[in-house]
């Protein structure tokens, strides 16, 4: 599954960059995040409850990894989830433009899905996986305010 | 976890009375078919689009694996072997008469859903009849005897 | 002797009662006293190493009694059986990896196996399963047939060298020679792809070990209940006599259900021994399309060449076969669709190969039709294009194709699924076609109703393709007929029945020999411990086969009777007559004895019986015919699409079909119906979606759309019969015959609806996205 999009926040280009290493907000990225915490330098590990369709609260183990950091203009972002309901694993390609106060994000998920959330919810995935992306990036921008 | 809550269901299904204490989960195909041994109602897909466990529930049909057992606290429900008295209700006749069934797995869901049907329309013509069993999949009749059931026991219920 | 219900009678249904008041048993209505629920866990990951099983969460489940990974299984664990070697045929390399009963180091497929949880309740049992730990290393995933045999594609089996499971050859004549100076060649790529059986019950199976008698009873949504006996028995290392597998009432089979010693099958036994408690398996529905077999993809590189008259003079055919991770059934669909694609044709020269590939996804075994639907779709075709190039009309090619009346038996000179040469017995294919043509209004609706249709500005179109079916294949199935004191008379065959009616036929089949009515005789199927040699229910099989094993049964019987009741009445055999349940002499009505007297005479508790004699009124025969015997049939459509959003209304159905002598023509209809409308769902509706993870996308009936009664059409149906001369009733096989032509008929009737500017049609299934991209000219390969 391939999410792609951009996001224009409200905040510049270095506070974005520096924002989404933080854990906290980094969390805030990912909607139904639990819990999200350092385990070592950009590497962090959690809990999300995801809802996609008839595959409703189902709990994954998270673990995301920031790499190929490029400040503040780019980095990539390693997903790996796994819980009952399935699997994701993938990587975000995010690059950042100075837009003066402001910062335009453009990113692009490329993510493997597995088991019943893949096999009974496929038809909302992408839906579902573009909206998150979009709300969570807001939840991040009202927080960087 | 402690042991799972238990909550009273109770209601009259067929006609006779049940009282029962299940776990709040637990969904009403699996209480009709696992707790009161009516095992005529059938589990196809456990959610909601074959239809072969529809079951009345005052009167109309209902889709027992889209409903939890503790939802049907209260009502009256009647399943598949319900229908007939001392002898076969008439659909389940018409059924016999115009083969209107071969492995008979999805049938007691089609028997229930037709009950209302044809009560609402004595008098249904083909169209009618494949929207009103649209909900319901076969995999053996291709429907077309099933249709001529209906047909056949709408006009014996006519008299 | 009764005729109302003897053969050729559309004798209503003897099972219709239990089945419609829900009292019918099915494996899921078996309820034993202190029985468990197993729910399994499976792979999310289509390929994978399998590095580690943690059961101990979910052991420590209140609820959860037991749980088993491979290495809890010990000795017991090994892959399954080969069901089906490879035939004798010359130019084939072969090799087999089969199923495991839970996985070990590997997963190969989403939905694979790999822990067993046993629980209290099914709730519970799925509890515990999602506590268990699974850790697998993800490997690439091979998701494509063409990708399977790609240089770079992960390695599947490591004992093998490649993904390739088989490399065959068959050929008759001499393609290129003959072909040479062909007036006209046609040759394209065609895809075909299938789907799920989605029967309404999915599988299931308990298991009763009784400790004390050291009996084992198995009650399981099998098509085979006799080799599963005796396979799980050698397994289990118990006496055959102390295993009994019974396969109740099911609720539809259509081929995954003779998929045997699938891992669920070999297990619950297994553990029901251990635990010494009765244990129970339903599959959902959303497992089953990882967990029963199903069929999918061909990808064929087929060649025409004909005469300028549009004759046939040769076909060569190159395919790709998916069999997914492991081909425990080994080469029976490839071969089915290298037959089939010969069609009612005189093809004097055929050069087909086949790769049958492994992939990771679930195990392909045969579906309604097992892969004759890609022959026949690749020759029909082939045919419709010639037809086009060298504007000849597309009945008029095929007519001038059939083999013609006198030419049966006719060798084809390669090897069927059955191990015999393909030789079809009996056959009459220019009736059929000229039924069909009428039924359906050939030359009005090309000179007068399409033209309207056309100047309305509407997409109409006929489309009219004909078949053959090997049917009615060996080994043998057998029957013991009994009459009892009562009158009664009772059958039992080792056959299982989902639904065909067997109840009924098989009854009608005894009846009319032995004088009584269809629903005076009982019959037991598919219960080892009623009878317990024979095969299954398969491959259009059980009226041929059983059938005839019950009818031979019931003629010994009824010499017993006429011998038994000659002594009885005093009277020679020669002046004896059975019917209505007595037996009398004739012309004198009361010298007349009921036939269940004659049952208990024929056992007597005092007196002498004669040496060399039987006591009773029973018999056992068996049947096994030397070859298939060959069905076929001519199916015609009228369709409309809407240009616009490509969906289709089929107006008109028509099929004209030839299974020899009809036993119950209400019963074979009726499985015409549903094989038509299982076509149907293949041609346009059904599709296992798979991403490039190997992952299946649609496993619910939300996604996978199975055909309702506003898809399915009115059918018209019309008979034409050549009896096999390869048994005594002259019957042929019919139970999938329906489902075969329907993706070809689909392909040639939308191509006529949109006329010349019409894409070509060379894949299957064409859900309405699909031909909605068509239409927009995006062929997208």
């Amino acid at each position: 599954m391939i999410i792609q999009s951009e996001y224009l926040f409200d905040a510049d280009r270095p506070t974005v960059y520096a924002g989404l290493q933080d854990p906290a907000i980094l969390a805030k990225a990912l909607p139904g995040t639990q819990t999200l915490e350092i385990v070592e330098g950009t590497r962090y590990a959690g809990e999300m409850v995801v809802s996609v369709g008839p595959v409703t609260a189902a709990r994954f183990e998270v673990s995301v990894e920031l790499t190929e950091l490029i400040e503040p203009e780019s980095f990539t972002m390693l997903v790996g989830g796994k819980g009952k309901a399935g699997f994701v694993d993938g990587r975000a390609d995010v690059r950042l433009e100075d837009r003066g106060a402001q910062c335009l994000m453009w990113y692009k998920a490329d993510l493997a899905v597995g088991g019943r959330v893949a096999s009974v919810g496929q038809r909302l995935l992408d839906s579902v996986g573009k909206a998150m992306s979009q709300r969570g990036l807001k939840a991040v921008d009202r927080m960087l305010q | 976890m402690d042991e799972a809550q238990r909550v009273n269901v109770g209601g009259s299904v067929n006609g006779a009375r049940f009282e029962r204490e299940v776990e709040p989960r637990l969904l009403l195909s699996d209480f009709l078919r696992h707790e009161l041994h009516l095992t005529g109602t059938h589990v196809g897909c456990e959610h909601g689009v074959c239809g072969a466990c529809t079951v009345l529930i005052d009167g109309e049909a209902v889709r027992s694996c889209l409903m939890l057992a503790v939802q049907a606290d209260g009502c009256e429900i009647t399943t598949v072997e319900g229908l007939a008295g001392d002898a076969l209700h008439p659909i389940q006749a018409a059924f016999h008469e115009a083969h209107g069934l071969q492995c008979g797995f999805c049938t007691p869901g089609i028997l229930t859903s037709l009950v209302p049907f044809l009560r609402d329309h004595p008098d249904p013509d083909e169209q009618e009849i494949r929207e009103a069993i649209s909900g319901n999949l076969c995999r053996c009749t291709g429907y077309q005897n099933i249709v001529a059931a209906v047909e056949l026991a709408s006009e014996n219920m006519r008299g | 002797m009764t005729t109302t219900s003897g053969i050729g009678a559309s004798t209503l249904r003897n099972e219709d009662h239990r089945l419609l008041t829900g009292s019918a048993l099915f494996v899921d209505d078996v309820h034993l006293e202190g029985m468990l629920h197993v729910a399994f866990v499976r792979s999310d990951y289509a390929h994978g190493v399998l590095r580690d099983v943690d059961l101990s969460a979910a052991l420590a489940l209140p609820g959860v009694i037991a749980a088993y990974a491979a290495d809890d299984l010990g000795e017991y664990w090994s892959p399954g059986p080969l069901l089906v070697p490879p035939p004798p045929i010359e130019r084939c390399e072969f090799r087999s990896a089969t199923q495991v009963p839970l996985a070990k180091d590997k997963v190969r497929h989403v939905g694979e196996a790999i822990a067993m949880i046993v629980a209290e309740s099914r709730y519970v049992a799925e509890d515990g399963a999602a506590l268990v730990e699974v850790d697998i290393e993800p490997l690439p995933a091979v998701a494509t047939t063409e990708g399977a045999l790609a240089d770079d594609a992960a390695r599947i089996h490591d004992q093998f060298d490649s993904n390739q499971a088989a490399h065959v050859v068959q050929e008759k004549g001499d393609y290129e020679s003959a072909t040479a100076d062909a007036a006209l060649r046609v040759r394209r790529r065609f895809r075909m792809d299938r789907g799920a059986s989605a029967p309404m019950e999915n599988r299931g199976i308990v298991a009763q070990w009784d400790e004390r008698c050291a009996e084992l009873t198995i009650w399981d949504t099998t098509q085979a209940p006799i080799p599963i006996r005796n396979g799980l028995a050698h397994m289990l290392g118990l006496p055959e006599t102390h295993v009994r597998v019974i396969a109740p009432f099911i609720g539809g089979g259509f081929g995954p259900k003779i998929m045997m010693f699938y891992p669920e099958e070999v297990l619950l036994p297994w553990a029901a021994m251990q635990l010494k408690r009765p244990l129970k398996w339903i599959e959902d529905r959303q497992e089953s399309f990882f967990a029963t077999t199903q069929e999918r993809e061909q990808i064929h590189d087929a060649e025409l060449a004909v005469d300028a008259d549009g004759r046939i003079l040769g076909v060569r055919d190159s395919f790709l076969c998916d069999t997914g991770a492991y081909n425990p059934y080994g080469l029976t669909i490839p071969i089915n669709s290298q037959c089939t694609l010969l069609g009612p044709y005189d093809v004097p020269n055929y050069w087909s190969e086949f790769r049958l590939v492994f992939t990771n996804k679930p195990i392909v075994t045969p579906v309604r039709g097992a892969g004759r639907q890609h022959g026949v779709f690749v020759m029909e075709r082939l045919l419709d294009l010639a037809a086009a190039e060298l504007g000849i009309d597309r009945a008029e090619i095929r007519r001038r194709n059939f083999l013609p009346p006198d030419a049966f038996p006719h060798d084809h000179e390669i090897l069927y699924q059955d191990f015999a040469p393909l030789v079809y017995d009996s056959g009459n294919y220019e009736p059929a076609l000229d039924k069909a043509l009428e039924m359906i209004d050939y030359h009005r609706f090309a000179t007068e109703l399409q033209p309207a249709y056309r100047t309305d500005g509407r997409a109409v179109g006929l489309g009219i393709v004909s078949y053959v079916e090997g049917t009615g294949v060996g080994p043998y199935e057998g029957a013991r007929v009994t009459v009892q004191t009562d009158g009664r008379v009772c059958v039992a065959t080792g056959v299982g029945t989902q639904g065909q009616g067997h109840f009924t036929s098989f009854a009608q089949v005894v009846a009319e020999p032995l004088g009584v009515s269809a629903a005076e005789v009982d019959v037991i199927t598919g219960d080892t411990s009623h009878f317990n040699w024979g095969t299954g229910t398969f491959a259009s099989r059980g009226a041929v086969v059983a059938g005839n094993a019950c009818h031979a049964a019931a003629l010994a019987v009824r010499g017993k009777i006429l011998a038994t009741a000659a002594g009885a009445l005093g009277a020679d055999e020669s002046d004896l007559e059975i019917g209505g349940g007595f037996v009398h002499v004739r012309d004198e009505p009361d010298r007349t004895i009921s036939l269940g007297d004659l049952a208990a005479r024929a056992n007597p508790l005092r007196g002498a019986v004669t040496p060399g004699t039987e006591p009773g009124l029973e018999a056992t025969a068996y049947f096994g015919p030397e070859r298939g015997s060959t069905a076929s049939g001519v199916h015609a459509i009228v369709l409309e699409i809407d240009r616009d959003t490509a969906q289709i209304d089929i107006l008109r159905y028509v099929v004209v079909h030839d299974c020899g002598t009809v036993i119950n023509p209400m019963i074979v209809e009726g499985q015409i119906h549903g094989g038509v409308a299982h076509g149907i769902g293949n041609a346009f509706y059904e599709e296992l979606v798979f991403d490039e993870g190997a992952q299946l996308m649609n496993a619910s009936f939300m996604d996978y759309l199975l055909p309702t009664a506003m898809d399915v059409p009115h059918i018209e149906t019309a008979h034409v019969m050549t009896p096999s001369p390869l048994n005594p009733l002259g019957v042929k096989g019919v139970g999938e015959a329906g489902a075969i032509p329907v993706g070809a008929l689909f392909a040639q009737a939308i191509e006529d609806a949109l006329g010349a500017d019409a894409p070509e049609i060379l894949e299957m299934p064409l859900s309405p996205n699909r031909l909605f991209e068509l239409l927009q000219g995006d062929p997208d390969a």
